[in-house]
């Protein structure tokens, strides 16, 4: 991503939107607090909770699916699709999607999958990933988007106004729902005790899909259950206004029972979360409610984009998860990161983010993943500071280095602070020997 | 069965974790009781900023029989919207909520254009606090919905564009 | 009444490069009637190395600074980051240590112990000049230094609060104020290019304001800045605030 600048200003807009609007809350952090203790309360209790939903959902009329993994949730979907002769899918918004490659997994049976979700759509004709899980195509300029439109929708060419764009995905995306056999959606909160769950759109592609076709299946991880209806009210007060600094979603849709002759399904995945219950120092992680404003908050993110961080979400919970599902792997992401706290402020849930980076770090060490060139830096560095005469000897050395090396030395290509930064000086005297002077000083 | 697997893996995880409370009642949020004389210009506002419009006909008589607005098609510039009876609207956010006994057929309020939605005026609540527990008083039969202003995205360079799947004019009126 | 005892905790790299600093820092503990000592066996708090993930590094380190500061009233330093370190993150190395507790109680950031301990109602010192404040990370969302901008409560800084104690001073507000410089400790050498594009913005809203000096709490971010600074020509000054609490800038 050339532009970081852009980006970084695009996403730093979406943050002070979040400002205004949970600042207008004078409840706000009691808010984010009650959502940290309904969570931590419901992890505790997941696998009553989970029990729960599933006894009311089936009672409900909806079909209950459990997967393991990534692999079995999308055999589960492709045997419902292949059993109705389903050759047509809409699907709106689901990470959870992403995560175990269902599209392309689909497509190697014949079943042709359209996501919905404009930023969504836009991606996939690209064939790429979504840089953010709430705004997709946010690395994308709207030209980029206008020769794309160009190309895969017949839109005029050089016309890149957002509305003029946008109405013509409108139509193109008509035409896959109306042709559509079914609809996939994901899971923003399921809750207990009801046995329903909530998808919340702003276009109202997960209401459309689900409106037009008579097979829904709707995606869910383990964690997104809530005990309650009465947990919906802090959650929804939480997350649009997290998210783009809105009071709430367009569309905020309570799915309970399959319409008149058409079938509900749910499939809820494990696919390594209960693995995470298990880390006590990342555990919270489980709390995430997908609103994308860590994301908006970290200053390395904004000025790297979200294809930067190699994993399926990124931002600071990315990071945190991806460690997760395989650290050697996915881990690097966590030194992405200047440990600014910032994320760990703005979380909706009260999510210690930046703590659970750190804490990664820490077993990502202990697993021998550092690489051993800066391995024996850090232990060639605290061997050294660890007397007072090894340290003297240490800024000793680097002292007469800096006075007495050419520039040419000082700053070649090995001196990465250098590339575009000036080195700090030596001061004529360091502290301790001013200090020494200053007590001997006659008063 | 993966069922099980997936339920016995949590609680070997869980069985060591601190019991945690839920929070105390909602009673800690100060919502105000709605001051009926600004309540309703406060939701207007709140339609207004998701992108819509509300027009308060709670005091005007003659224009509205039944659940019928005579002239509801001059507020769409000629169209016919389609029309919504919600429950109850949110002050806080402008949603209107909809359920299975305003419409059995979901398409109404995704597949039009034009959505007009009438909102009794005496029902209108302050946060979505309330809203939930009106809706645990009243249950949910299928499906719910709130719904909040026009269909709409900022997908493109974060600019606000209405009617992006779904309605693109959504009116709300105080009946 | 003896005065009460004060080790002057002064990170290595400040030592060494911004010694004008910890003399500020020491002038101003005496100033305001506190025995200062700086036991001269200390070395590093272990921070970059805990930060990194190599607490085996860090262990040693850590040992040693509960070695070399037990036993005194307070510990001030003028560094934010590597106050954190020694009291959020140093149980794992030395919680069981009997001098810890004390030590962890007791140790402080400069600007947190003179506006939470000496609360002073001026400095006696004029620094006539416009300054805009950099609100580093760790002094503001570890230590609590102010309110950061993330979070929906009233907003208060510390440091504002008492830079408002010097005389003639114009204080300028700047935008993202509190957003991470960009230096992050090795985060500076592994993501150089973002790491230096951080520090680029921060200087660029610093300009914006066109203040004459940019104040920090900690002089790793100054370093960072300023090094961007020099390369880029820049007019904009970088400065710590304890040299202009103590009015002993040259």
């Amino acid at each position: 991503m050339t532009d970081t600048r852009w980006h970084d200003r695009a996403l730093w807009f979406v943050r002070q939107k979040r400002d205004s609007a949970a600042k207008s809350l004078p409840e706000w952090e009691a808010l984010r607090r009650s959502a940290s203790q309904i969570k931590a309360h419901t992890m505790a209790h997941l696998a009553d909770y989970l029990e729960l939903f599933e006894k009311n959902a089936t009672q409900n009329g909806i079909h209950v699916h459990w997967a393991a993994d990534a692999t079995e949730h999308n055999r589960i979907i492709a045997d419902i699709l292949q059993s109705r002769q389903v050759k047509n899918v809409v699907k709106s918004k689901s990470m959870l999607t992403e995560e175990c490659g269902l599209n392309p997994y689909l497509n190697t049976k014949g079943i042709e999958v359209v996501d919905t979700d404009l930023g969504e759509r836009i991606v996939q004709l690209r064939h790429e990933a979504p840089s953010h899980i709430v705004l997709p195509a946010i690395h994308l300029k709207k030209e980029e988007v206008g020769s794309l439109f160009e190309q895969e929708l017949g839109t005029l060419p050089g016309n890149s106004d957002p509305t003029y764009l946008t109405h013509a995905a409108r139509k193109h995306l008509r035409e896959h729902f109306l042709s559509a056999d079914a609809a996939i959606t994901g899971v923003n909160f399921a809750v207990a005790e009801e046995g329903l769950f909530v998808v919340c759109t702003n276009e109202g592609n997960a209401d459309l899909g689900t409106a037009i076709t008579n097979l829904h299946i709707a995606s869910m991880g383990i964690e997104k259950i809530i005990p309650s209806l009465e947990h919906l009210g802090i959650f929804t007060r939480l997350l649009a206004r997290s998210a783009t600094g809105q009071p709430i979603t367009t569309y905020t849709s309570h799915f309970k029972r399959p319409k008149e002759g058409g079938e509900l399904h749910i499939v809820i995945v494990d696919n390594g979360r209960s693995a995470i219950l298990g880390q006590t120092d990342t555990a919270q992680a489980l709390h995430c409610i997908r609103c994308g404003a860590c994301m908006n908050t970290c200053p390395t993110y904004r000025r790297s984009g979200g294809h930067s961080y190699g994993y399926v979400i990124p931002g600071p919970i990315g990071s945190t998860l991806g460690a997760s599902r395989n650290l050697e792997h996915f881990g690097k992401a966590v030194y992405k990161c200047t440990l600014c706290a910032s994320c760990t402020n703005i979380c909706p849930a009260r999510i210690d983010l930046h703590h659970q980076l750190y804490a990664w770090r820490k077993t990502y060490v202990e697993r021998g993943y550092l690489s051993p060139k800066k391995k024996r830096l850090y232990g060639i560095g605290s061997w050294m500071l660890r007397t007072p005469v090894r340290t003297r000897i240490l800024f000793g050395i680097s002292k007469w280095a800096l006075k007495l090396l050419p520039r040419s030395i000082l700053y070649s290509r090995f001196n990465v602070w250098g590339r575009t930064r000036e080195l700090p000086s030596f001061a004529p005297k360091s502290f301790a020997q001013l200090y020494k002077e200053h007590i001997h000083e006659p008063k | 069965m993966s069922r099980n697997k997936i339920l016995a893996a949590i609680r070997n995880h869980t069985a060591s974790m601190q019991v945690a409370p839920l929070p105390d009642r909602l009673e800690i949020y100060e919502s105000q009781k709605p001051d009926l004389h600004t309540s309703a210009t406060q939701f207007a506002k709140a339609v207004q900023a998701a992108g819509g419009e509300c027009i308060d006909l709670s005091h005007s008589s003659g224009t509205i029989s039944g659940s019928k607005i005579s002239n509801v098609e001059d507020y769409f510039n000629g169209h016919t919207p389609e029309i919504l009876h919600a429950h109850f609207a949110v002050i806080e956010n402008g949603a209107c909520w909809i359920d299975h006994h305003c419409t059995d057929d979901r398409t109404r309020y995704t597949l039009p254009e034009h959505l007009a939605i009438f909102v009794p005026n005496n029902t209108l609540v302050p946060t979505m606090h309330e809203a939930y527990a009106h809706i645990q008083a009243l249950g949910i039969e299928d499906f719910g919905l709130f719904l909040s202003g026009p269909s709409k995205t900022a997908d493109i360079e974060q600019s606000l564009v209405l009617g992006a799947q779904g309605a693109m004019v959504t009116k709300v009126f105080l009946i | 009444m003896p005065k009460p005892r004060v080790a002057l905790f002064v990170p290595c790299y400040i030592n060494t490069l911004f010694p004008h600093v910890a003399m500020a820092t020491m002038k101003l503990l005496e100033h305001f009637g506190y025995e200062v000592h700086y036991p001269d066996a200390q070395t590093c708090c272990g921070q970059p190395f805990a930060n990194s993930g190599a607490h085996g590094d860090a262990q040693p380190l850590a040992e040693h600074f509960v070695e070399t500061f037990r036993g005194y009233d307070y510990i001030v330093a003028p560094s934010a980051s590597c106050v954190g370190m020694v009291r959020n993150h140093y149980k794992p190395y030395v919680g069981s240590h009997p001098d810890y507790r004390h030590i962890q109680s007791t140790v402080y950031e400069i600007c947190e112990f003179l506006h939470d301990v000496v609360k002073p109602h001026s400095f006696g010192t004029s620094f006539p000049h416009t300054v805009t404040l950099h609100q580093s990370c760790h002094g503001l969302r570890e230590l609590e230094l102010g309110v950061s901008s993330e979070l929906a409560l009233p907003f208060y800084s510390k440091v504002l609060h008492l830079l408002e104690k010097v005389d003639d001073i114009t204080l300028l507000p700047m935008e993202r104020a509190d957003e991470c410089c960009g230096f992050g400790g090795m985060f500076s050498i592994h993501e150089p290019e973002i790491s230096t594009r951080m520090g680029k913005d921060k200087l660029d809203y610093a300009e914006a304001t066109q203040a004459e000096y940019l104040a920090g709490f900690d002089s790793s971010c100054l370093m960072h800045l300023e090094g961007i600074a020099r390369r880029e020509n820049r007019t904009v000054k970088m400065v710590h605030v304890a040299e202009i609490f103590a009015g002993t800038l040259q």
